[in-house]
């Protein structure tokens, strides 16, 4: 009771004044300081050496670092369809120290500037792969960014700015995020190489529910081809413009001459990708033969169409949705991406090999 | 530079007061850092549009000190400030009304008109006003020729220099000469920082809250889609709370920064959504604007004083050109000429003295305030007409279509529903923030250790770069 009406004591202007500003300032740089400390994104160049993980649940923050860590030499950029496959299960496939640096709906321009920041962070980069999707492949270009935040100042490659950043609640979060980790209150989300298994486990799969993402009824169905295919399939594909093959472009020139380029085009399910003989089937397919065109032009590259109907993409107890598969077929497609690289053409009927 | 960001407060607000406060004793060094300050402030948004601000203080002044100054004439003064008006209604209407006109006159012969590409300068409307009134008053001889330095604060003192309030020469410019350091400085600062606080507090937590809610519903009225009976109600309902959160809170920020360096600016608002009536309302509205409004221009066009014809005409040209003033659309004008025939009837109503009750008088006045704040808030009058057609329940869609769609859930309705009735509670019952800040606040160390940790996470919630701007900006 005592205590209650002393905080209603009244006192002069100025003490309260000093009250203010003292308590503001300290707990100002209190704040500031323990997420220099704690150093969420794990960028600055100051902070403490502790025991970090990528910890903001958006990768456009928590992958700027492992970008930039020596300890890779190899990188997957791409979207969710190439974020299950595995660092250890490629180095086994194509050697080298692999980062999986795909982000869930990544743009051209993001995954450009993941690559062109790991670049720029390594002379030596052995491999590189691709994750080829439909975002590579509007006649418009995609657009720049997603509805998900994405800072600019984490690609910089300029570490000392990176505090200047760090001002706000989400950091602030993540820094909570951070901390939970590092004394083991809270499971990483995304490993040390920026791998991320993001499907339940194997035990909660159900089909049905699978195929209620792939179907628009949740009944298996058919895609009957196009009678007749699609006119002028030729001058069709000629006619194709992709706009985001200048981003491409942009991309590998960043890389060293003999980077190994891996394009890979992801096996969505078979739903997902138009009807034999139809228009989009034509876009898809030229899209990959310009990135092979690209490819060939930067040398020491190879692309792998695993979007091909196959028993990959027919077979729905593959799939968790319809663009997603399980870590089984991830691990396929790593091994598949071994074998197709070392042989120089395709290895399996689950996907082609494109050349120009 | 928003107010409510951090370079503003984490680097600009204490500089410009460590250089008002060190210049304290020394009145022409603190004008001319404020001015400086100033001038940053408006440049550092566009600074290609800093020289017209400095090129009309400058003609401004020049056309004042030279017709009024010690070489002036009668003859020259009966013309030169009618002139200067003149001057800055043609520099406003270049700015502000060109491409409404273009569009208008190519509507009229159903040719397409290709806007010139002008842009608006930021607080143009603001700056032209106070100065119009400043040669308004020199004309009537209520006005002395100033120097050039404290005109030129006065015009472009940044707390009031993009949105207001729009203030007197006599009110802010004697101010000038008032030591800072005087008596009070604690106090004063502290409840300066205060109503910044809650101003800063009102933006983020409150208005951005409600436009959220708001713009979807304004969004969807624009395409071929329409919204049902209950969207309309809750979009119209959370713009009008946004609307007096947001420019309120501009203000009381600005009040509250003037405050901190020891300048009182006028109240802006005074609890409008409590108004008993429409004529209450406009007394409680964006005050210093009714305020502008009714001296340079009801009365001069015979206010109550020539007949109630023409009082009825005044009122209703005034609030024409009021609404006007707001945007360069049709939207803004009939949103005026409304608010101008339910100022008649509210004013010849009251002469009646016919009394409904205050309850009914004040729910009258806020189904009409609202109801008109779709035409405010709408892109065009298409948009503003399907929003009243479905409040009247007169549209197809279901009585609820939000904008997430059919799957939205029952508690986003509930909880958009819950910040309309707080929001709605805080305008309409809730003391105004300069009552809090002004009157009600005591020199409690309790008080400002949480208010400070407040201020704390603030300023953490605006980084990110987010943030929102005031709505009375593009005036």
């Amino acid at each position: 009771m005592k205590i209650f009406f002393g905080m209603l004591q009244e006192s002069g202007w100025s003490a309260v004044l000093r009250r203010a500003v003292t308590v503001f300032l300290c707990g100002f740089v209190l704040l500031y300081a323990t997420l220099l400390i704690v150093d969420p994104y794990d960028t600055l160049p100051f902070s403490p050496p502790l025991d970090r993980w990528p910890a903001a649940s958006n990768q456009r923050f928590s992958y700027p670092a492992v970008a930039m860590k020596p300890e890779f030499d190899s990188i997957v950029v791409g979207t969710s369809v190439v974020r299950l496959l595995k660092p250890s299960e490629l180095e086994a496939a194509l050697g080298g120290r692999f980062a999986n640096l795909a982000m869930n709906s990544a743009m051209p321009f993001e995954q450009s500037e993941i690559l062109k920041l790991f670049a720029r962070f390594h002379d030596d980069v052995k491999t590189v792969i691709v994750g080829i999707d439909s975002v590579w492949c509007e006649p418009k270009g995609s657009p720049k960014l997603t509805f998900r935040p994405f800072p600019p100042w984490l690609y910089d490659g300029n570490r000392w700015n990176d505090a200047l950043h760090l001002l706000n609640l989400a950091a602030v979060e993540d820094a909570g995020r951070q901390v939970g980790q590092m004394i083991g209150l809270r499971r990483p989300r995304y490993q040390r190489n920026g791998y991320g298994n993001f499907l339940p486990s194997n035990s909660e799969y159900d089909l049905q529910k699978a195929r209620n993402t792939i179907y628009a009824n949740g009944a298996r169905q058919i895609t009957e081809p196009m009678t007749p295919p699609a006119d002028n399939y030729a001058e069709y594909r000629r006619n194709l413009a992709f706009a985001d093959m200048a981003l491409m472009r942009d991309m590998l020139t960043a890389l060293p001459r003999g980077t190994r380029k891996i394009f890979l085009g992801a096996p969505v399910h078979a739903m997902a990708f138009g009807p034999p003989g139809s228009n989009s089937e034509a876009s898809w397919n030229e899209c990959l033969r310009r990135i092979a065109e690209i490819g060939e032009e930067f040398g020491n590259s190879y692309v792998f169409d695993f979007r091909i109907r196959s028993e990959i993409t027919m077979e729905d107890s593959n799939y968790w949705d319809l663009l997603h598969y399980g870590t089984d077929t991830a691990s396929r497609i790593a091994r598949l991406i071994g074998d197709g690289v070392e042989a120089g053409r395709s290895t399996d009927p689950v996907y082609r090999y494109v050349t120009p | 530079m928003l107010f409510h960001s951090q370079e503003f407060l984490l680097l600009f607000l204490p500089v410009a007061l460590a250089g008002w406060y060190l210049a304290a004793g020394r009145k022409e060094w603190r004008v001319a850092w404020m001015i400086a300050l100033s001038l940053v402030f408006y440049a550092y948004w566009d600074i290609r549009l800093l020289p017209l601000l400095v090129l009309s203080i400058l003609g401004n002044w020049g056309l004042a000190a030279f017709a009024y100054g010690k070489l002036g004439n009668a003859g020259m003064q009966r013309f030169a400030a009618p002139m200067g008006i003149l001057l800055n209604l043609a520099v406003l209407g270049i700015f502000k009304y060109a491409d409404f006109v273009g569009n208008t006159v190519a509507a009229v012969f159903g040719e397409p008109h290709d806007p010139w590409g002008i842009v608006l300068p930021l607080g143009i409307s603001f700056f032209t006003f106070q100065q119009i009134s400043y040669l308004a008053d020199l004309k009537r001889g209520k006005a002395p020729v100033y120097g050039l330095a404290d005109y030129a604060l006065y015009v472009s003192y940044f707390p009031q220099l993009i949105a207001g309030p729009i203030v007197r020469h006599d009110e802010l410019i004697h101010q000038f000469d008032a030591y800072p350091k005087r008596d009070g400085v604690s106090e004063r600062m502290t409840r300066g920082a205060a109503l910044l606080l809650i101003g800063i507090a009102k933006k983020v937590l409150l208005a951005d809250v409600f436009a959220g809610f708001a713009d979807p519903i304004f969004s969807t009225v624009e395409t071929e889609r329409t919204v049902g009976f209950i969207d309309a109600w809750a979009g119209t309902g959370a713009f009008g709370l946004q609307i007096y959160f947001d420019f309120s809170a501009y203000s009381d920020m600005a009040i509250g920064l003037a405050m901190m360096a020891g300048i009182t600016l006028p109240e802006n608002f005074n609890a409008p959504y409590r108004a008993v009536s429409l004529v209450d309302f406009w007394r409680r509205w964006h005050m210093t604007l009714s305020r502008f409004l009714r001296d340079y221009l009801y009365v001069p066009m015979g206010g109550n004083r020539a007949g109630r014809r023409r009082q009825a005409l005044a009122l209703a040209a005034t609030m024409l050109l009021g609404g006007l003033w707001h945007g360069a659309a049709w939207t803004f004008v009939v949103w005026g000429g409304l608010h101008g025939i339910g100022l008649v009837v509210s004013h010849f109503w009251g002469k009646t003295g016919i009394s409904i009750g205050r309850p009914l008088g004040w729910a009258f006045t806020m189904v009409f305030v609202f109801w008109t704040w779709v035409v405010f808030r709408a892109e065009s009058m298409a948009g503003a007409l399907k929003l009243w057609t479905a409040m009247f329940g007169l549209s197809d869609a279901a009585l609820i279509l939000t904008p997430e769609g059919p799957d939205s859930t029952v508690a986003v309705d509930l909880s958009t529903a819950g910040w309309l009735l707080a929001g709605a509670l805080i305008a309409a019952v809730g003391p105004t923030s300069q009552t809090v800040a002004f009157v009600k606040l005591r020199p409690l160390r309790s008080l400002a250790t949480v208010a400070a940790l407040l201020a704390v996470f603030l300023v953490f919630r605006l980084g990110g770069g987010a943030n929102q701007d005031f709505i009375y900006f593009q005036f």
